[in-house]
């Protein structure tokens, strides 16, 4: 069911209690989280375990709910989110604060679930009317889109110069989205072959596209791949 | 707490993840990961990005690769319909008709004797002649084709069966009259006997 609840600012203003955080230098996750006093603040209503909450939560939550249900009113979506988490640790639904990831996937997997019953409920009701359906919009902003158009560009002659197994490879996999147990069924690989060529073909397509493009940045994903 | 990822998720589990092929227990892990890590997030989106421009690059490499090979294949119909390749079909056509039918043996039916009636035959052509053998007894004649000086062209044997007699010659290589002249086969020390002499003309 979407929240209905009235709205609750998920940033508030400053606070006196201590961050749950231990070392916020570290690079953004949760890995140093003290999940307890996280938890154990919401409860008290502390304005900074709400805003922790918030921060830890905000980007996964929008991307996950962008890519489940689209950029229409994602804010609102984002918010109601926070607004049943909060409610819900409040009375005390959450008995393993460790459990706080699992919860609030539980949490948002049912808000995707009543949204998209919710349109389709909407659909059948009101078949007659332009307002009120919301559909995922998964395309790429104008401006996603024309680097996406330029990283393709810049991106042929390296996929070009591939041979045509590793290429194929490629092809399967990200243009025909192809699960890696079809391919390997396909072209007769076992699945440590399939990641070796899969790797070994963007090894050789980061080297070309490095190669190509020493200044720019655009190989950095599979580069970083294979530096990690 | 249980982590399944307390490092972060592999890039090819992100891509699965992106593909939406992740099996049910991995989709867990990373969703619940993600959600609260930002680098995560933030490698997916440009990771997006990135298969977003792989797959529009390999696109455009694939439809050119078609279109390259569509291409081909209807040239290859063009350049089968050019005027030299045309022409030279047609003269390979005809030497191959040409050929066929020298070889091809014609019937020829030769029912008079020599001066009442002369059949035109061409030449570098084999021969199935017909010759009226009328009145003579069945039995082995020998057949010789001779030229319009008498010289003898070739000589065979065959048969006269039911007023007929059935000659197969080879193709004759000179134009000009010809004659066929039937003989008894020659027993003992006696001469062959005329029975039968036809004309041709051999024309090419």
């Amino acid at each position: 069911m979407v929240a209905t609840q009235q709205k609750l600012s998920p940033v508030p203003d400053g606070s006196q209690q201590v961050p749950a955080v231990k070392d916020t230098a570290s690079k953004p996750g949760y890995a140093s989280i003290e999940w307890g006093l996280l938890v154990d603040q919401i409860k008290a209503g502390q304005d900074a375990g709400m805003e922790q909450l918030y921060k830890l939560f905000s980007r996964g939550i929008r991307y996950y709910l962008c890519r489940q249900l689209g950029p229409q009113e994602l804010e609102d979506k984002v918010h109601d989110t926070f607004l049943i988490v909060v409610n819900a640790i409040r009375r005390g639904d959450l008995r393993d604060p460790e459990r706080l990831m699992g919860f609030v996937r539980t949490v948002v997997r049912r808000q995707v679930a009543a949204y998209i019953e919710q349109a389709v409920h909407t659909r059948r009701e009101q078949t007659d009317l332009e307002t009120g359906i919301s559909v995922a919009d998964r395309k790429q902003n104008p401006e996603q889109e024309a680097i996406v158009r330029q990283k393709a560009e810049l991106m042929k002659s390296a996929l070009e110069a591939l041979s045509k197994r590793d290429r194929d490879i490629l092809v399967r996999f990200y243009l025909k989205e192809q699960t890696q147990e079809q391919i390997c069924r396909e072209m007769a690989l076992t699945e440590t072959q399939f990641r070796l060529l899969k790797s070994r073909a963007k090894a050789k397509f980061g080297d070309i596209g490095r190669k190509k493009l020493a200044t720019s940045g655009i190989f950095s994903v599979f580069v970083r791949a294979q530096a990690g | 707490m249980q982590d399944p990822y307390p490092g972060h998720p592999s890039e090819e589990q992100l891509e699965r993840f992106i593909l939406r092929h992740s099996p049910e227990e991995e989709l867990e892990a990373v969703e619940t990961h993600i959600l609260a890590c930002e680098s995560c997030v933030e490698q997916l989106e440009a990771l997006e990005l990135q298969m977003s421009a792989v797959r529009l690059a390999l696109q455009q490499i694939e439809e050119k690769r078609t279109r390259k090979a569509l291409a081909k294949s209807s040239a290859g119909w063009r350049n089968w319909l050019s005027v030299p390749v045309l022409a030279g079909a047609g003269a390979f056509a005809c030497l191959a008709l040409t050929a066929v039918t020298l070889s091809i043996p014609r019937d020829v039916t030769l029912s008079a004797y020599r001066g009442s009636e002369m059949a035109i035959v061409s030449e570098w052509r084999p021969l199935n002649m017909h010759l009226n053998a009328a009145d003579l007894t069945d039995g082995p004649v020998t057949v010789e084709l001779v030229d319009n000086s008498g010289s003898l062209v070739w000589r065979g044997s065959s048969a006269v069966r039911h007023d007929k007699v059935d000659v197969a010659l080879p193709r004759i290589t000179r134009g000009g009259p010809h004659f066929l002249r039937l003989y008894t086969q020659a027993q003992g020390n006696g001469e062959a006997e005329l029975l039968r002499e036809y004309s041709i003309q051999v024309k090419f």
